[in-house]
C-alpha cells in the first residue's frame, strides 16, 4: 500500500497540484482541483501503472476522495 | 380491480446517477410526459385525482415519498422511467407495496425497452405499459382485467406476459395539452434546464416517433412520425407564456425537423404574434435535412441553441447503423448555423461493434473540420437497449450479449469498457483527446462557449451552474471555467 500512495500521490501532486505537497488523507474532490477530465486521467494512469480495472461502479466519492482511499481501491483490485 | 381514483404519477430518475454528483446543481425539467397523461386521464373521467412528482426532486429519500404516500393515499402509482434508473423503479416500487393497498404499474422507455424482463426485475411491480401510455391506462384504471388491456405487459402466476400492442395514436392534436397546473413553474426555475440555464421552463414534446432506422436507438414513439400541428403548438406555447410566464422553451422530441414545413409554420406564428422568447433544440436535429432557409426562420423565431446528431462519419460505420448522412450538407448547416450566432452542439458517438480506434479518430478529425467545435461536450460511449438492432449486431461482432446489455444503465458520460475491437485503454485516451481538442481540457474552447452564451442570454449563475456540472466540481467564479489542468 505504501508503495501504491507514493506512486498516486507523486501523479496527483504532479498532474493536478503544481507539484505542491499532498497528504495522504487529504479530501481530493471537494477541492476542485480534479475535475471530470482529471477523473478520466487519474481513472487511466490507475489502470495502466498498477494493470487493475477500475469499474463504473468503483469510481465512488468514497473511493476516490483521498490517496489513501485510493490506494486502498488498488491494492483490494490487485489482491483478487 | 376496481376503478382506482387517485393516482400518483412518478418520473424515477436519480441526480447522482444521471448528471454530476448530489453535491453540485441539478438538472430538473417539468416531467412534460406525466403531465400529459394526468391530462388525458383527467379528461377520460374528471372523477379522478391526479398527482405528479420527480422522484430525485421529490421524493429522494423514503421519508419523503412515505409521507406523500400518508397525505395523498394513492391507490394507483405509475412510475416512469428510462432504463438508466431500474434501481430508482425498485426503490419507490418496493416502498408503495410495502406501505400497502395500492397496484403500482411501470411505463415509459424502461418497460418498451425491457419488457417481461421488467417485471422479473421488480417483483413488486404489478404490470407495466410497453408504448403509449395514455390510452392503455385508461383503459386499466376503468377497472377492466389486465388480461383485456392491450398494450399491457402482466403477471400470470409467476410468469410475465405480454398482451398484443396498443394501436399509436394517429392524430396528437387529439391529446389535451400537458395538465401545468400541477408542477411549480418557479421551483423548476430553481433548477437547471436541459440547455443548463436557470430558467422558467417550457418543455415541448410536438411529435412522436422517427422516421429513420439507426440500429442504436430506441424509438419509443415507434418509427412512424407523428406531428403536432403547429397551431396547437404555438397555442400551447402562448398559453404557458401569458399565465405562467415562460418565455424559454427547450424541444425535446426525437427530430424536430423532421417536416421542415411545419417548422416553418411554426416559425410564422411566432414571428407574426411578435413573441420575444427563446428556444432551445436540445435534441438532436438532422444537419442534413436543414437548410439556409430553416435555420434562418429558426433564428428570427428565437432559436438560440441548436444540436445536431451526427454520430459516426466513418461510412462503413454510418452503413452498419443505418445511418446515411450526407456529411458535407451536414458540415454546411453546422457552419452556418454557427455563423448565426447561436450555441451549436455537435453530438458525435463512439463504440459501435467493430468500430477500431483509427475509425473513431476520423468522427474527432471531421469535427475538427467544422467553424468552431461543439459547445456542448457530448461525444458519447454507444450504449445498447433491448430491441434495437445494434444488440444483435454487438453479439455477431464477438461482444458478450449480457455484458454489452449491462451497460445500459450506465449514463452516456460514464466511463466506456472497451469493446472486442476497441480496448477500454484506448477509449479512455479517445475521450481525453477529444477534450483536449473540442471540450473541458481546452480553455480557448472554453472561453469561445462563454463569449457565446452570454451572447444568447446566460448570466453568471448560469455559466457557474452549467459548468459546475460539466467539469464536476463546484465553481464560484466564471474565470475558474477556464483554469482546467492539460496534460503535459
Amino acid at each position: 500500500v505504501t508503495d501504491a500512495k507514493g506512486r498516486i500521490r507523486e501523479f496527483i501532486r504532479r498532474e493536478f497540484l503544481g507539484g505542491r505537497p499532498l497528504k495522504d488523507d487529504e479530501p481530493l474532490l471537494d477541492s476542485g482541483a480534479i475535475d471530470s477530465i482529471g477523473m478520466v486521467r487519474l481513472v487511466t494512469f490507475l489502470e495502466t501503472e498498477f494493470r487493475v480495472t477500475i469499474k463504473n461502479r468503483d469510481i465512488v466519492p468514497e473511493a476516490f476522495k483521498s490517496v489513501q482511499a485510493l490506494a486502498k481501491l488498488v491494492e483490494g483490485k490487485k489482491s483478487k | 380491480m376496481s376503478a382506482p381514483r387517485r393516482i400518483l404519477l412518478i418520473e424515477a430518475n436519480d441526480q447522482s446517477r444521471w448528471i454530476g454528483s448530489g453535491n453540485l446543481p441539478q438538472v430538473h425539467l417539468p416531467p412534460v410526459g406525466l403531465l400529459s397523461l394526468a391530462a388525458y386521464l383527467r379528461r377520460d373521467d374528471p372523477s379522478r385525482e391526479v398527482r405528479v412528482a420527480e422522484s430525485s426532486l421529490d421524493l429522494s429519500d423514503d421519508a419523503a415519498f412515505a409521507a406523500l404516500l400518508d397525505s395523498f393515499k394513492p391507490d394507483f402509482i405509475g412510475i416512469r422511467a428510462v432504463n438508466m434508473f431500474l434501481d430508482e423503479v425498485r426503490r419507490l416500487a418496493d416502498r408503495a407495496k410495502a406501505w400497502g393497498g395500492v397496484s403500482v404499474v411501470a411505463g415509459g422507455p424502461i418497460a418498451a425497452s425491457m419488457k417481461g424482463r421488467l417485471l422479473d426485475e421488480v417483483p413488486s411491480l404489478d404490470a407495466a405499459v410497453k408504448g403509449e401510455g395514455e390510452e392503455t391506462l385508461a383503459h386499466l384504471l376503468s377497472g377492466a382485467p389486465h388480461s383485456r388491456v392491450a398494450g399491457l405487459i402482466r403477471r400470470e402466476g409467476a410468469k410475465a406476459v405480454e398482451n398484443p400492442d396498443r394501436p399509436l395514436i394517429a392524430d396528437l392534436d387529439d391529446l389535451p395539452d400537458p395538465d401545468y397546473s400541477l408542477v411549480d413553474f418557479d421551483r423548476y426555475a430553481g433548477h437547471l434546464s436541459y440547455a443548463y440555464n436557470y430558467r422558467r421552463q417550457g418543455v415541448m414534446a410536438t411529435s412522436r416517433g422517427c422516421p429513420f432506422l439507426c440500429t442504436y436507438c430506441f424509438t419509443f414513439g415507434g418509427k412512424t412520425v407523428r406531428l403536432r400541428s403547429a397551431k396547437r403548438v404555438f397555442a400551447e406555447m402562448d398559453a404557458l407564456w401569458t399565465k405562467r410566464g415562460v418565455r424559454d422553451f427547450y424541444f425535446v422530441e426525437d427530430i424536430f425537423n423532421v417536416d421542415k414545413r411545419r417548422a416553418q409554420e411554426l416559425c410564422a406564428l411566432i414571428l407574426a404574434g411578435r413573441r420575444e422568447w427563446r428556444l432551445y433544440f436540445v435534441n438532436g436535429l438532422r444537419a442534413d435535412l436543414m437548410d439556409r432557409a430553416l435555420v434562418n426562420d429558426l433564428a428570427a423565431a428565437g432559436a438560440v441553441w441548436i444540436t445536431y446528431a451526427v454520430e459516426t462519419v466513418n461510412p462503413r460505420l454510418q452503413k452498419m447503423v443505418k445511418r446515411s448522412m450526407n456529411l458535407e450538407k451536414a458540415r454546411e448547416m453546422i457552419n452556418y448555423t454557427q455563423d448565426k450566432g447561436l450555441a451549436v452542439n455537435v453530438n458525435t458517438m463512439f463504440g459501435f461493434p467493430t468500430e477500431t480506434a483509427a475509425e473513431a479518430q476520423e468522427t474527432l478529425d471531421w469535427l475538427a473540420g467544422l467553424r468552431r467545435p461543439s459547445l456542448l461536450p457530448y461525444h458519447f460511449c454507444l450504449r445498447g437497449y433491448e430491441g434495437c438492432e445494434i444488440v444483435d449486431q454487438a453479439e455477431e461482432s464477438g461482444w458478450d450479449r449480457s455484458a454489452f446489455l449491462a451497460d445500459n444503465t450506465l449514463s452516456y458520460n460514464d466511463y466506456p469498457a472497451g469493446s472486442p475491437t476497441f480496448s477500454r485503454q484506448e477509449m479512455l485516451e479517445h475521450v481525453l483527446q477529444y477534450h483536449e481538442r473540442f471540450g473541458m481540457a481546452n480553455p480557448a474552447h472554453l472561453r469561445g462557449n462563454v463569449e457565446i452564451l452570454r451572447s444568447i442570454g446566460y448570466t453568471e449563475k448560469d455559466l457557474l451552474g452549467m459548468y459546475s456540472v460539466l467539469q464536476n466540481r463546484r465553481l464560484t467564479d466564471v474565470s475558474s471555467i477556464f483554469s482546467v489542468k492539460t496534460r503535459a
